[in-house]
């Protein structure tokens, strides 16, 4: 260990922008085996691994990388799968610049230790040797309700599963996995490795019911309730956020999740909405978070025209994750920085043709140490587009069953729960982005677990 | 008679050898291949075993691993950050409760690797019979090598004492006791102690066994260190203790402090399946070849051996045969009752958790164990967290916040950004001994105007002794620059400093000496306002330290007098103090000196720490140091990083009180550090009695240290712990950042003062009346009352040098007489006088006033010539300065040329002759140059830690060379045994007349080569010469002898050199 000193950080290997763009496959290789036991070798081994508590699931990433560079493989796959329910997934989709390799020691002038990637590569070569992660089947009398396979749901489903309690999986889509499977865009994350997941769960004994809204005439709360001992909610935050400007609903103007979720069936062949074509059409992407970058380097896959984000800050001010940005400019997306949407501007059949604009500029900063943005008077331009999309965010949705069973949200429709994850209805849990708002996966699958974990000990005690 | 004569008189009045040869029996010759059983290790529920007894991830890394590995304890740095066992709220073993001793001034600590021919980890099972009596009985036992056993041994221990066996002896009559129990642990214990009693008593019993293996869902093992304990404890009393040997099956056993708390309340041995069992499993994971898996397991054997040794040198004790049983430790935290009747004679501080209490412990381990019956885990163990931090796992005070917090403010200076640091750690819960006391003033809040300034405080913070070597140049210059620009003291710690920097801003005002005496000259004596003498250091109290070659660069092989790549050792002790009179003596050199500075005497917090340090104020310290255990280190043992050394509060608390109880108080300063970082923490030491405070890893913090524990391993990534050039340029640290953050620390102590009522820092000195225990139920389980205790009388130091009983009126008039050649160089006297043996210390006086001038370059060669005659007291010529030459016609006492680093020393006898002592123990310790040559013999220890000083003696006693990293030794006759033990450096030509020299080498480090062969012309030409001077000098009949036979007796001579060193540096000149 600690050979940081002769070892270089380098990244996994990418596939060519012109191969990568012409299909949604992951653009970034598995890392091979000599690279991973080398690049792990770095690893300093700190007296205080701020790597791994930066990481919201505390995964145990020294362990493992000493494990992977003493070539421990079996030892670094459990140490990687004890904390972390799919650590192959958050391997490939989290932002470790801000996380685990952003507080990593050797980020301050040697480079960090590819984190994310030997994560991937513990799990997808333990796979590929035929290791799985294990759990003892049904072993008690307890059975436990889980609204949303998101990746919270599936994180709590999987920490339940492993002690042996009985889980029913509730989604209303299609297929398992939430934003996992309907978010987050194929050329990041494999829609393979969410259902090879789903699928050992469901050899685990989970009972997954898709196409199920619960809360609806089909099902409600209570009769899931009646028939379980607890309920985990973990509903996600799916209503997007808009810009309140004129013509937001005209034809051409799209949401974020909308879209990607459209494209995302049309390439499971599933039905899909053909209003979200963009082959030929001029995009304008609107938002500079992680989402915004799948919308633009999805328009590209689809044979967009043009693509180009128009984002209200500055470039070293953009929420995402750096590495997503540049991946999108590798692939073409064009990027304006400070300006911010005035108005939709649209024919006389009420269809897109442009966006008209402010300029801004950064002002003071605020009480969260971001600088607030102000617009500069007259500085308005028009941006001509066939489609517009709003990347702004999302808030969550509240279903009426909440209210219903007195299940209290706060003012920004989050659920509000105790330090068990215990929502306001006894026997009912919450976690993830309708508990917090808006997240990363990661801290999803935190809130997924730690709930199992408090719903395990007052089941099991 | 003489000595031999009566040794045969004695050895043959009986027929010994005969006794032992029927009635002892040496396991090891039962033993073919020891480890080549394993069918013991097979356990079927390791996993739950392994989750009981607190094996981790961690454990199974920082622990096993390098002991697999390299036969070696795991060897970490920086300090232990984490609550002691007893105000944790996470699983710690039962051995985490004690804290080893350490001896410190009352008498030497060992070095167990490099005297190991004085250590033995022999071990006897059998009846203990009256050693008045002799007779044949007395051989009958079995005898082993080491305490630990393997199976093999085990089994056949086992065999003797089992009637249904062939082997079957009565003496050895043996019976299993379990220690599992279910609930009501004191009531359980006393169950099986009567049990064990009865059997002893009625059965015959004479080997207990007690086996923690078998537990269960229900059962749980007692702590084995317990049971032990208070067998011991009864069957003493029961006044059968003599008859029976206590053996330990216990899966607790894991390290070696495990392993020494079982043999130190009375276990004969200790047969550590687990530990056993863990490695097979881990070599079994890793595909290992039995051969492999044999090594691994002796490694493991091996590196617990070496730590028992080396716990049982630190406090001196070099058979375990002495330290057996002998309650050498502090227990922290439990009840009064339990330390009485399981762990009598150890001393009970804090006196705290019951029995109850530990069962509630135990219970909570147990379920947690059970626990992966509930959830199954992918990976079985828990993760760990003691040595390093891991989230919602054991308190760490340097946690990953922290430290983030602390690079934010020093760089914002901001009061708000240092707020939220004092926020985190005063808000951390009763973690610290501290942690359980709130301020409450008799007096209403004043203004902050009216407390004194931030400079008034500032003068009271120091940074901890850090060598330059242990920490990058940059960071000891940044340290020493800042702490000098806000008015405080840094400490060079002990490795020399650069001379351009003593008389600059980034002189180090505190200058140590340590047991290695690296660097240690008359000019960085001088350049002093303050000089440390380590006696103990909180990491490893009673351990000395190595410097590895590869971190030797040549800007600290210049500062130590070495040559760049070379190993250094310290030892573990200072070889000029194995008393409180030697450190008396120590401090007088130091005074004589530099008289100008303060002289401290550095001591690591531990029950007994009070009298020692009365003892310390008596030998004329003006300053003592309390350390606590928490401190950091360059490099330590694990063990002794976490288990060594009690928190800072129970030693200063103690040392204040035991000063006042003497009325001594007013004559010395007292300071403490150990993981003081906020205004509340200084406040808190004040409070309990301490004057000024020292910031170790703080500081280290501030410069950008980020708590990586990796300083042992030279890969530093921020710069802070490394000589390496690359990391280095990574270096963050400015003076800066040191001085925002010791303002706001000073800032956050007036506050408190402001808050208090108090305008000075001076006047809550000692003012633990202002402190009480929280109201809480957790608290309220300790009695904290004799740290609190308050005794009337001063609280501070009256100012005052605490001068010696001795002025040296001696030296002082001959100063007046030399001193027209210091004021005029090109001068030279010559003076004729007599000095008897009440003159101590001569030449030290003139050497300093010359250093203080000339630095060491010192005047030209004779410019002050003595020619004195008579006895001379101790320390002749200590610290000697160049241009000073010392003739002695007569004899010397100890410490002849301590620290010499130039000039010369003469001795000769009236009268010569064959064996006869003309200068005490331990000369040219620490010698950094200069010359001296003796007509005679001289004590033990000759030339230990010598790095630069060429001499000539015709005889030494034991141990001579030690540690020597330079310079050149002649020795025209015998010398004791252990001959250059752990030399890295340096030459030594043997006169070995009697052929016996090689073996009283110790060939560990050196090897002995003959000079008559023709490639060692250099050496032989080089010696002649230096026999010539010796010669003229001395007019030595002996070396008159030689010179004349030269060519015949040159068969007998010995050039020792390290193994390491192929190029022998023998300057022709300095043999003239």
């Amino acid at each position: 260990m600690q050979n940081f000193i002769n070892e270089e950080r380098i990244e996994p290997r990418k596939r060519s922008t012109s191969d990568r763009v012409r299909d949604f496959k992951e653009i970034y290789e598995v890392m091979g085996r000599e690279d991973a036991r080398e690049q792990a070798d770095r690893c300093v081994q700190c007296g205080d691994p701020f790597c791994h508590s930066k990481c919201p699931l505390h995964n145990y990433i020294p362990f493992w990388l000493k494990a992977t560079s003493g070539m421990k493989k079996e030892l670094a796959f459990n140490l990687s799968n004890e904390t972390n329910p799919f650590p192959e997934i958050t391997g490939r989709i989290c932002p470790q610049d801000r996380l685990c390799e952003g507080d990593c020691t050797l980020n301050d002038g040697y480079g960090a230790i590819t984190i994310g990637s030997i994560e991937t590569f513990i799990s997808e070569d333990g796979f590929k040797r035929g290791l799985k992660p294990s759990f003892p089947g049904i072993t008690t009398k307890k059975k436990v309700a889980v609204i949303g396979a998101g990746p919270a749901g599936l994180a709590c489903a999987t920490y339940l599963l492993r002690a042996g309690i009985a889980v029913s999986l509730y989604d209303k889509q299609n297929r398992a996995g939430g934003l996992l499977t309907y978010g987050i865009p194929g050329f990041k994350l494999d829609k393979e490795v969410v259902a090879r997941r789903v699928k050992w769960l469901e050899e685990a004994g989970l009972s997954l019911h898709v196409n199920t809204h619960v809360g609806s005439k089909e099902l409600s709360f209570d009769e899931v309730a009646h028939s379980h001992d607890a309920i985990f909610l973990g509903i996600g935050a799916e209503s997007p956020r808009k810009a309140n400007i004129a013509n937001e609903n005209a034809e051409g103007v799209f949401l974020a999740i909308d879209f990607l979720r459209s494209i995302q069936k049309k390439l499971f062949n599933e039905a899909y909405d053909k209003k979200f074509e963009v082959k030929g059409k001029n995009v304008v992407v609107i938002g500079g978070g992680d989402t915004a970058m799948d919308c633009l380097r999805t328009s590209i896959r689809e044979g967009a025209k043009s693509v180009t984000c128009l984002y209200r800050r500055d470039k070293y001010n953009m929420p995402g994750s750096k590495k997503e940005f540049k991946n999108a400019i590798e692939e073409g997306a064009e990027f304006v920085y400070n300006v911010t949407p005035k108005e939709i501007l649209v024919n006389s059949d009420g269809a897109v043709v442009g966006i008209d604009m402010h300029k801004t500029i950064l002002g003071a900063k605020d009480a969260s140490c971001r600088q607030c943005v102000e617009i500069v008077k007259g500085g308005d331009f028009r941006v001509d587009a066939d489609v517009i999309i709003f990347a702004l965010g999302f808030s969550p949705s509240v279903p009426t069953f909440l209210a219903e069973n007195g299940i209290e949200v706060n003012k920004s429709g989050c659920i509000v729960v105790n330090h068990e994850y215990q929502t306001t209805k006894s026997g009912v849990y919450a976690g993830g982005d309708c508990k917090r708002g808006s997240d990363l996966v990661v801290t999803a699958a935190k809130e997924g677990k730690e709930a199992a974990m408090h719903i395990i000990k007052k089941l099991l005690g | 008679m003489k000595d031999d004569d009566i040794n045969d008189y004695i050895k043959s009045s009986n027929t010994y050898t005969e006794w032992l040869n029927k009635g002892l029996v040496y396991l090891q010759e039962f033993v073919d291949i020891p480890f080549s059983k394993t069918t013991d290790y097979v356990r079927e529920n390791l996993e739950i075993e392994q989750r009981y007894f607190n094996i981790t991830q961690e454990v199974k890394n920082m622990v096993l691993e390098p002991m697999m590995k390299d036969g070696k304890e795991g060897v970490g740095s920086m300090g232990d950050d984490t609550p002691m066992a007893a105000f944790s709220q996470t699983q710690r073993n039962f051995s985490d409760y004690f804290k080893q001793k350490f001896a410190q001034v009352t008498n030497p600590p060992i070095d167990p690797i490099r005297e190991k021919v004085v250590m033995s980890l022999n071990t006897n099972f059998g009846i203990i019979r009256n050693i008045l009596e002799e007779g044949e009985e007395h051989a009958l036992c079995i005898k082993t090598i080491s305490p630990l056993l393997m199976q093999e041994k085990y089994e056949i221990i086992d065999s003797f004492g089992d009637a249904s066996k062939p082997r079957y002896k009565e003496e050895y009559k043996n019976r299993y006791f379990s220690t599992l129990f279910e609930d009501n642990l004191k009531g359980s214990l006393e169950d099986l102690v009567y049990d064990i009693v009865q059997s002893v008593k009625e059965e015959g019993v004479r080997i207990v066994f007690l086996d923690d293996r078998g537990m269960n869902k229900k059962q749980k093992p007692m702590p084995m260190t317990m049971v032990i304990g208070r067998v011991n404890q009864v069957l003493l009393d029961e006044g059968v203790r003599s008859l029976v040997s206590i053996v330990a099956i216990s899966g607790e056993a894991l390290d070696a402090h495990s392993c020494a708390t079982m043999v130190g309340f009375g276990a004969s041995a200790i047969y550590p399946y687990l530990l056993y069992a863990t490695v097979l499993d881990e070599c079994k994971k890793s595909e290992m070849s039995a051969y492999e898996t044999k090594t691994k397991l002796k490694n493991v054997s091996h590196a617990i051996n070496q730590g028992l040794l080396k716990i049982m040198s630190k406090m001196g004790i070099a058979t375990i045969a002495s330290y057996r049983n002998s309650a050498l430790f502090d227990v922290l935290g439990l009840s009064s009752e339990i330390v009485k009747e399981c762990f009598n004679g150890a001393i009970s501080m804090i006196p705290g958790l019951g029995y109850s209490d530990i069962e509630e412990r135990l219970s909570n381990n147990h379920a947690k164990a059970y626990d992966l019956n509930i959830n199954k885990k992918l990976f079985p163990l828990e993760i760990g967290g003691f040595y390093k931090y891991i989230e919602g796992q054991e308190f760490h005070d340097y946690h990953p916040h922290i430290v983030h917090a602390i690079h934010k403010a020093v760089v914002t200076a901001e009061k708000k950004d240092f707020a939220e640091f004092t926020k985190m750690v005063n808000n951390r819960g009763f973690k610290m001994i501290r942690d359980f006391f709130e301020l409450k003033s008799d007096r209403e809040p004043i203004a902050l105007e009216k407390v004194e300034s931030k400079e008034a405080i500032f003068k009271r913070f120091a940074t901890a002794a850090m060598s330059l070597g242990s920490i990058s140049p940059e960071a000891h210059e940044a340290l020493g620059e800042a702490m000098n620009k806000i008015g405080g003291m840094s400490n060079s710690g002990e490795g020399g400093e650069a001379p351009e920097r003593l008389k600059t801003h980034k002189n180090s005002k505190i200058k140590q000496i340590a047991s290695g005496r690296f660097g240690v000259t008359p000019e960085y004596l001088r350049s002093a306002t303050e000089i440390q003498i380590k006696v103990a250091q909180g990491a490893k109290p009673g351990e000395g330290g190595q410097l590895p070659g590869h971190k030797v660069t040549p800007l600290i092989a210049t500062l130590r007098y070495t040559i760049p790549g070379v190993t250094l050792i310290s030892p573990p002790p200072h070889h000029d103090i194995y008393s409180i009179e030697d450190l008396a003596q120590l401090i007088f050199d130091m005074k004589q000196i530099n008289p100008d500075a303060i002289i401290t005497v550095k001591l690591v917090s531990t029950a007994g720490v009070g009298t020692i340090a009365a003892g310390v104020a008596k030998a004329y310290a003006d300053k003592i140091i309390i350390s606590g255990g928490d401190g950091g280190t360059g490099a330590a043992p694990l063990t002794s990083i976490k288990f060594a050394g009690n928190p800072w509060e129970l030693g200063l608390s103690e040392a204040h009180n035991a000063l006042k109880a003497n009325h001594l108080r007013d004559s010395v300063h007292l300071q403490t550090d150990g993981g003081l970082k906020t205004g509340l923490d200084v406040i808190k030491a004040a409070l309990l009695g301490a004057e000024s405070y020292a910031f170790g890893t703080l500081s280290l913090t501030i410069i950008g240290c980020k708590v990586l524990r990796v300083c042992h391993l030279n890969r530093c990534s921020v710069g802070v712990a490394t000589q390496d050039e690359k990391l280095r340029e990574h270096f963050v640290g400015t003076v800066d950042k040191l001085v925002n953050f010791f303002t706001l620390l000073a800032e956050d102590v007036r506050e408190i003062l402001a808050h208090l009522g108090y305008e000075r820092l001076e006047d809550i000195i000692g003012r633990s009346d202002l402190l009480h225990v929280i109201e809480d139920s957790f608290a309220k389980k300790f009695d904290f009352s004799s740290v609190l205790m308050r005794l009337e009388g001063p609280n501070t130091h009256n100012g005052k040098a605490n001068e010696p009983f001795d002025k040296n009126e001696f030296e002082k008039e001959i100063l007046k007489e030399v001193y027209k050649v210091i004021e005029n160089p090109d001068e030279k006297i010559v003076l004729h006088k007599s000095i008897c043996n009440t003159n101590r210390s001569f030449g030290t006086l003139i050497s300093g006033e010359i250093a203080k001038y000339y630095g060491n370059k010192g005047l030209k060669d004779e410019s002050i010539v003595f020619r004195l005659n008579g006895v001379a007291g101790q320390s002749l010529g200590a610290f000697l300065a160049n241009g000073i030459s010392i003739n002695l016609k007569g004899t010397a006492n100890d410490y002849v040329g301590k620290g010499m680093n130039g000039g010369k020393i003469v001795i000769a006898p009236k009268y010569q002759g064959r064996g006869y002592s003309c200068a005490g123990n331990t000369c040219l310790y620490g010698a950094t140059g200069g010359k001296l040559f003796v007509a005679g013999n001289v004590g033990e220890r000759f030339c230990v830690r010598n790095s630069g000083a060429t001499a000539v003696v015709e005889g030494t006693g034991d141990h001579a060379c030690e540690y020597m990293t330079g310079g050149v030794v002649a020795i025209l006759g015998s010398t004791g045994v252990n001959f250059g033990a752990g030399m890295t450096g340096g030459v030594a030509f043997i006169y070995d007349e009697n052929r016996d020299f090689i073996d009283k080498l110790n060939q560990e480090l050196v090897v002995a080569e003959r000079i008559d062969t023709d490639d060692m012309d250099e050496a032989r030409h080089f010696l002649k010469r230096l026999l010539r001077t010796h010669v003229n000098e001395t007019v030595s009949f002996k070396a008159t002898h030689i010179l004349e036979n030269f060519r015949d007796v040159l068969r007998d001579f010995w050039m020792v050199r390290p193994k390491d060193m192929t190029n022998v540096p023998l300057n022709p000149a300095q043999g003239d």
